[in-house]
């Protein structure tokens, strides 16, 4: 990378030269330190609390999805379970027409012969009526 | 392939190890590079103090993002992308802006350049201290980009090549950017380089 500490194309002007001087010094001036013992751990320390950071949000977000799952599984069943007892719907069609038929038949045939007892003892029900009283 | 380019610290073997997540082998490319890492750092904050600390966060960088890494031939300028992305973002949060007119600082310069050639020992680290102050105060007054793509250019002596590896930028864009930051420094310090 250090190929070149000279600038690439010269500089005629005197601020110029004592810039790219003054740049030169500076180099030289900022040597690095010693690196401290304690570069390392303390980088790869950094290294773990990321990683304990990451670790956590990926268990907290997993444990979320988990408990978004269990909550669909658990709304399905509830959605469901209705569905497994369709009293109203346990025949077809037909049959639902049959037996309708059949109740008004009957309850027509209830209403006439009410009619005809009516017409044969029409007081039976005012005395029933007028001894309640 | 070859086992690794002329002035990369370490093979290719071993780039391709740590991007694996063997951390031994991350421990060895940390130990090969990082002072060549903290000495671009120190010069890019000027902060020495925390040059360490950005360092760490260079390194801890690259340990999350090694494994976007194409090719191992490219590492060096990736490494240095975010050595200079760490240094932005530091720079961006200090904020240190040092207002003071330069107009004085040109005889000054000289007479520290001058006197970095022969001087005696104990007078070294002072008139480094000085140089360092200098620099510093003359890139504190431009903006970030400025000062780190002139350190990285003519501190560091990064080529043309390199830095369009590094910045993704073409030659001619990086002449010109580098030909107006050396007019902005010139500027600040009263210089007008006529």
């Amino acid at each position: 990378m250090n190929e070149s500490m000279m600038p690439s194309e010269p500089r005629s002007s005197p601020g110029n030269e004592r810039l790219d001087t003054l740049f030169r010094a500076y180099h030289v001036a900022c040597e690095p330190r010693e690196v401290s013992v304690n570069f390392m751990p303390e980088l790869w320390q950094k290294i773990e609390k990321v990683q304990s950071a990451t670790f956590s949000f990926r268990r907290i977000a997993r444990s979320f999805v988990t408990a978004a799952a269990a909550l669909s599984l658990v709304l399905a069943i509830v959605s469901f379970v209705p569905l497994q007892h369709p009293h109203a719907y346990n025949v077809t069609y037909v049959e639902a027409l049959a037996a309708q038929n059949d109740a008004v038949t009957a309850h027509s045939l209830s209403d006439s012969a009410e009619y005809v007892t009516d017409l044969i003892h029409p007081d039976t029900q005012d005395d029933a009526a007028a001894g309640e009283i | 392939m070859p086992a690794k380019i002329d002035g990369m610290l370490v093979d290719f073997e071993l780039i391709k190890r740590a991007q694996q997540g063997d951390g031994a082998a991350f421990n060895e490319v940390v130990l090969a590079y990082r002072k060549r890492i903290l000495g671009t750092i120190a010069r890019l904050i000027a902060r020495p103090d925390d040059v360490e600390d950005v360092g760490q966060e260079v390194f801890l960088r690259l340990y999350f993002s090694l494994d976007q890494l194409r090719s191992p031939e490219v590492f060096e300028p990736w490494l240095y992308r975010l050595t200079v992305n760490a240094a932005y973002d530091y720079l961006r949060k200090q904020r240190r802006r040092q207002e003071s007119r330069m107009a004085d600082l040109s005889e000054q310069q000289v007479m520290v350049a001058d006197a970095m050639a022969g001087s005696k020992s104990d007078q070294e680290s002072r008139r480094r201290q000085q140089v360092r102050e200098t620099v510093d105060q003359l890139l504190g007054s431009v903006s970030e980009e400025d000062r780190i793509l002139l350190t990285l250019k003519e501190v560091e002596g990064l080529s043309l090549k390199e830095l369009e590896a590094i910045y993704h930028v073409n030659e001619n864009a990086l002449k010109v950017r580098l030909f107006r930051a050396r007019q902005r420094v010139l500027k600040s310090c009263g210089e007008t380089g006529k």
